[in-house]
């Protein structure tokens, strides 16, 4: 895989995420869809274990380092590994589907992005859940769980949209997995 | 058959994935390395998101922070100044000596300087808010953001030159703050509350004894009240509206004691630019 063309999409992807949140954004809740996600699952379908794996794990790495948390009292603090290990999670997920789904089907990505979103999610409340007992950020994990809950299914959204533009550059990508030689990339 | 390196890609990687397993579990005291790169990755993804956000904002016509005029400066520094006249009457009655020294705080001067918010975190259940100034703009440590000139926002939490980011007084983890209630045709009344932000976008809290003279008997606030910051931790930015009142409860351990919701009428997820007002030079 193209780690250049990966890194330019990933950064793209990031600000449409981050940028058309107020946009996108459910009421009052902070319920807004993820555009990162359907990328990790678009490259899990396509790429070898290890390039998808790698791939999840920067994307995770690269949401951690700019989502700072706040701290009782007031200070902010960069948790470094939820978000990455949650996508890690996630992208296995994928890797264990995709023998399983049609790979030049819209619905792939769309049923997909939910699922791991899920998987990402649980790992990340659990993460935060789990720190909450030692080293207090005021992390409500009940309440959390079902924001992000919707937030995962909420970007089955963005998978739709993402799916055309993403298959229309993926020879760029130069996904090159043995299963992905029963398709012909941009055939659709 | 050669044998393979000790350095190999899949080796790297699961030291990688264990490497990020500590670093989830470490407390965040011994995080504090994860800032720089963190400042680094922030700069680097804010282009797209800048850019991106001008146009959501354009659309969800986002609420901007009024330019501003060296005349609104004033008044609100007078405002400011009423106020801790106000305060200083009050307490002076029971606490003179005690505050001789926030007095001297309160007579530093705000300058005001309107910045573009980049963007929030990109986790999307997080309330900070990042703003395309810093240090080199002359924002400070202590430093408060205002909307629309006298809507609270939150206070500056993590300067560098360029880049500031602020905890909304909505935010789990701000602090608490003492509010006091004016009536809709702006005449205040005596009832303090300290509120906590609760999480879900509004703030609660119980209402102070009052202990002295006729005022002993407790009042209720009414929904739909205005309530103002009153709070000695935020010197000088007294008077600013936090939010309107949106549900009156009696305590359930003091029913005579009333707690309030407040929900700041200004959406603070929702903002494209805001007013810093630094403390210690005029406007």
């Amino acid at each position: 895989m193209s780690w250049g063309v990966y890194a330019v999409a990933l950064w793209l992807l990031i600000g449409l995420e981050v940028g058309l949140r107020g946009v996108l954004r459910v009421g009052d809740t902070g319920v807004a869809p993820s555009f990162v996600l359907p990328l990790v699952v678009f490259v899990g379908l396509y790429a070898r274990t290890r390039v998808t794996t790698t791939a999840a794990l920067v994307a995770g790495l690269l949401i951690d380092l700019t989502s700072p948390v706040t701290l009782q009292g007031g200070g902010t603090a960069i948790i470094l590994g939820p978000n990455a290990l949650g996508l890690v999670l996630a992208s296995q997920l994928v890797l264990g589907a995709r023998g399983l789904v049609f790979l030049n089907s819209p619905v792939t990505l769309i049923v997909l992005t939910p699922l791991a979103g899920m998987v990402w999610q649980i790992v990340v409340t659990a993460a935060f859940g789990a720190r909450e007992l030692y080293d207090p950020i005021g992390f409500h994990a009940g309440s959390q769980l079902t924001q992000r809950l919707f937030i995962a299914a909420y970007s089955a959204v963005p998978a739709l949209v993402l799916w055309w533009p993403l298959r229309s550059i993926s020879t760029l990508f130069g996904f090159d997995a043995p299963h992905t030689g029963r398709y012909t990339m941009g055939r659709r | 058959m050669p044998r393979r390196g000790l350095v190999t890609a899949n080796r790297v990687l699961a030291l990688s994935i264990a490497a990020v397993v500590v670093t989830t579990f470490l407390p965040a005291r011994l995080l504090g390395w994860t800032r720089i790169p963190g400042r680094i990755t922030q700069r680097l993804t804010s282009p797209p998101s800048d850019l991106v956000k001008v146009m959501g904002d354009w659309l969800v016509k986002a609420e901007p922070a009024e330019h501003p005029e060296p005349l609104i400066g004033q008044i609100d520094q007078l405002r400011a100044l009423v106020h801790r006249l106000e305060l200083d009457n009050a307490r002076l009655r029971t606490q003179v000596e005690e505050l001789s020294g926030v007095r001297s705080t309160q007579n530093e001067p705000m300058r005001l300087l309107t910045t573009s918010v980049i963007a929030g975190t990109t986790d999307p259940t997080g309330r900070l808010l990042r703003l395309r100034a810093g240090r080199r703009d002359g924002i400070e440590a202590g430093s408060v953001a205002s909307l629309r000139g006298q809507h609270l926002l939150g206070r500056i939490v993590n300067i560098d030159d360029a880049m500031c980011d602020v905890l909304p007084i909505t935010d789990r983890n701000a602090e608490t703050i003492t509010v006091q209630v004016y009536e809709q045709d702006g005449s205040k009344t005596e009832l303090f509350f300290d509120l906590t932000p609760v999480g879900d976008g509004t703030l609660k809290g119980p209402g102070r004894y009052v202990t002295e003279g006729l005022e002993q008997t407790p009042r209720s606030a009414k929904i739909g009240q205005i309530v103002r910051l009153s709070d000695e931790n935020w010197i000088g930015h007294g008077g600013l509206i936090v939010g309107e009142i949106t549900v009156v409860e009696p305590s359930p351990q003091s029913p005579l004691r009333p707690v309030i919701t407040v929900k700041p009428v200004v959406d603070t997820r929702r903002v494209s630019s805001v007013v810093v007002r630094v403390p210690g030079s005029a406007s």
